[in-house]
């Protein structure tokens, strides 16, 4: 219920993504890690996030890195836990700057991974040069 | 620095808002401060955004918000001028015995409490993902929404093309707060239950010649279970509480029109509904209707042509979106098949289902509590005393959206119907209750007394 509230705030720019990011990852500053994140990656090439079919949480994740990725195109992967690695193995990663995985694995093989809290895991797939900086 | 920021964001905002209702209101010796406060927010939201919106087809960044607050003090000087030409006086109503002074403090209270629970509280899903990242986007863009957002494949769950009253207010705020603010942004929606709250303390009075129902109906709002504990609530950063206030402004001033006529009330009930389909999608349903309901008004009323000219501008922006809308190439996810004779036969057998959750919906105590059976014995009991145009105005403006929005699932698109109406019907609801509010204002016993004469409400 709305009001059954203690406090205000914390009254920072980032107050509604990080509190869905406390329950959906366990991590304190999702919000400002995600763009952080971003900010090393070019505004003008697409990043992909993966998502598990029929999971909620994992879709909203999804959503919720959409909403950090602009300008970014973000290009959408549905996965079941049978097709993962099918569907990476077909997928172009030249085409992408960085493929973040929502409540799912990464493939074994995928390096360097940066973990987000417990269910993101954001794989930069782009050689230094393509780098822009933190 | 940041809440002074967000202060002069909404002074401003206020400021114009209340010059264009004080200019509505030009034909009033006294103009009831609390009521041009309220529509003064209403308007000014309405106003503000449809210029951002408007402004940033050709300007962008600093030029667009000073040409915007330029535009919102015009209208506040202008205003202000024109309160001082014609001696008109800004009147505050103070309550006048024990129990309306019970009754304001109970509101003032409640209010407070709104803003409590907006600021402890995150937006709702939609409230981010569907309206608030607009808003976040547009700034990160000098102030505009790119024509990328809204033809981007990628983005269409943020739902492109549904209208910006909300989406560019909460810009307006980002461009004075220099950075998008998920925390002071949530102080918009405590302000459109203020304006709710008065506006039926406001209408109460002038329909009922008495104070304290409209009092009592404004202090009982607040215990409307839906507008504080679900998802959708009045503070979660949704439309739907919004629109309702725009519905509830748009049918009582209709409502005060058809009993009392006047130029002012007209223009009140014209300016809110120009706003309906601005707001929501929904909102052209709901524009529609109180469109229809007002040219009948008129009519009756014996109004010239020219009056009939006021409902034009809800249409005219309905029109100028879909054009942009259409010009951006906008993709977006259609929860909705087309409506054909074809889906129509494949679907009818739905009706009945369909009728039964409505029913279900209005007996939902949990977010309901005992709100929509009240409405349904004040309507019942409206007709027993007296058949009147007012009686089918409110049955009209309660009955009709409820119906058209619970026939719209026979086109539902989703792969099981009842889950879509099970997700979303509750806040369409909410679309009409304020309204609902008018109808048990309208039913409270009023005794054989004199009418108040209190000349400032």
């Amino acid at each position: 219920m709305a009001f059954r509230t203690k406090r205000f705030g914390p009254m920072l720019p980032y107050h509604t993504t990080n509190s869905y990011m406390v329950s959906l990852l366990g991590v304190q500053n999702g919000s400002e890690q995600i763009v952080r994140a971003f900010s090393a990656l070019p505004r003008d090439k697409p990043a992909a996030v993966v998502v598990v079919r029929g999971d909620e949480e994992s879709i909203f994740l999804g959503y919720l890195v959409s909403y950090f990725a602009w300008p970014r195109e973000v290009r959408t992967i549905e996965v079941t836990s049978n097709t993962v690695a099918d569907r990476l193995k077909s997928f172009d990663r030249t085409a992408v700057s960085a493929i973040i995985f929502c409540g799912t694995n990464a493939l074994p093989e995928m390096t360097p991974v940066l973990p987000i809290g417990s269910r993101l895991l954001m794989v930069p797939t782009l050689s230094n040069s393509d780098v822009t900086g933190p | 620095m940041t809440a002074a920021a967000v202060i002069a964001a909404l002074l401003i905002l206020l400021a114009g808002g209340m010059g264009a209702t004080v200019l509505l209101m030009r034909g009033n010796a006294r103009i009831n401060l609390i009521e041009s406060a309220a529509l003064g927010s209403l308007f000014g939201s309405g106003l503000t955004s449809l210029l951002l919106w408007s402004g940033g087809l050709v300007i962008s960044g600093a030029f667009l918000q000073m040409a915007v607050t330029v535009v919102l003090l015009g209208f506040a000087v202008t205003g202000y001028r024109s309160l001082r030409r014609r001696r008109a006086v800004l009147a505050f109503p103070k309550p006048r015995n024990l129990l309306e002074w019970s009754l304001a403090a109970v509101i003032a209270l409640e209010m407070l409490a709104m803003i409590y629970g907006a600021l402890g509280h995150g937006l709702g899903w939609d409230g981010l993902l569907n309206w608030e990242v607009k808003a976040r986007y547009a700034l990160l863009n000098d102030g505009v929404l790119p024509a990328a957002y809204f033809s981007s494949g990628t983005r269409a769950f943020t739902h492109p093309s549904y209208p910006l009253l909300i989406p560019m207010t909460e810009l307006w705020f980002y461009l004075w707060i220099g950075e998008p603010h998920q925390f002071w942004i949530k102080l918009i929606f405590p302000l459109y239950y203020a304006a709710g709250a008065i506006l039926l303390c406001v209408v109460g009075k002038r329909m009922t010649d008495r104070r304290w129902p409209g009092l009592v109906a404004a202090a009982l709002l607040f215990f409307v279970p839906f507008l504080t504990n679900t998802p959708g609530n009045a503070t979660g950063g949704y439309v739907d509480f919004p629109i309702s206030v725009l519905y509830l402004a748009t049918i009582g001033y209709l409502l005060l029109f058809a009993q009392q006529g006047g130029d002012n009330t007209l223009r009140l009930f014209a300016a809110s509904l120009a706003l309906l389909p601005w707001a929501k999608r929904e909102g052209a349903i709901l524009w529609l209707i109180a469109t229809v309901c007002g040219a009948v008004v008129m009519w009756r009323a014996g109004r010239s042509w020219r009056a009939f000219l006021w409902l034009a501008p809800g249409a005219f922006i309905l029109a100028s979106w879909k054009i942009f809308l259409r010009a951006m190439h906008a993709t977006d996810v259609s929860e909705f098949v087309p409506m054909t004779a074809a889906t129509v036969h494949a679907n009818a057998g739905r009706l009945s289902v369909i009728a039964r959750f409505v029913v279900a919906e209005m007996r939902e105590t949990e977010r309901w509590s005992i709100f929509w059976p009240s409405v349904a014995v004040a309507l019942v009991y409206l007709a027993w005393r007296a058949r009147n145009d007012r009686l089918l105005l409110l049955f009209v403006a309660i009955v009709s959206p409820l119906v058209l929005y619970a026939v719209t699932f026979v086109f539902s698109g989703w792969p099981d119907y009842r889950l879509h109406f099970l997700a979303s019907f509750s806040r369409l609801v909410c679309h009409v209750m304020p309204v609902g509010w008018l109808a048990i204002v309208a039913a409270m016993p009023t005794s054989a007394r004199a009418p108040e004469t209190a000349p400032d409400l």
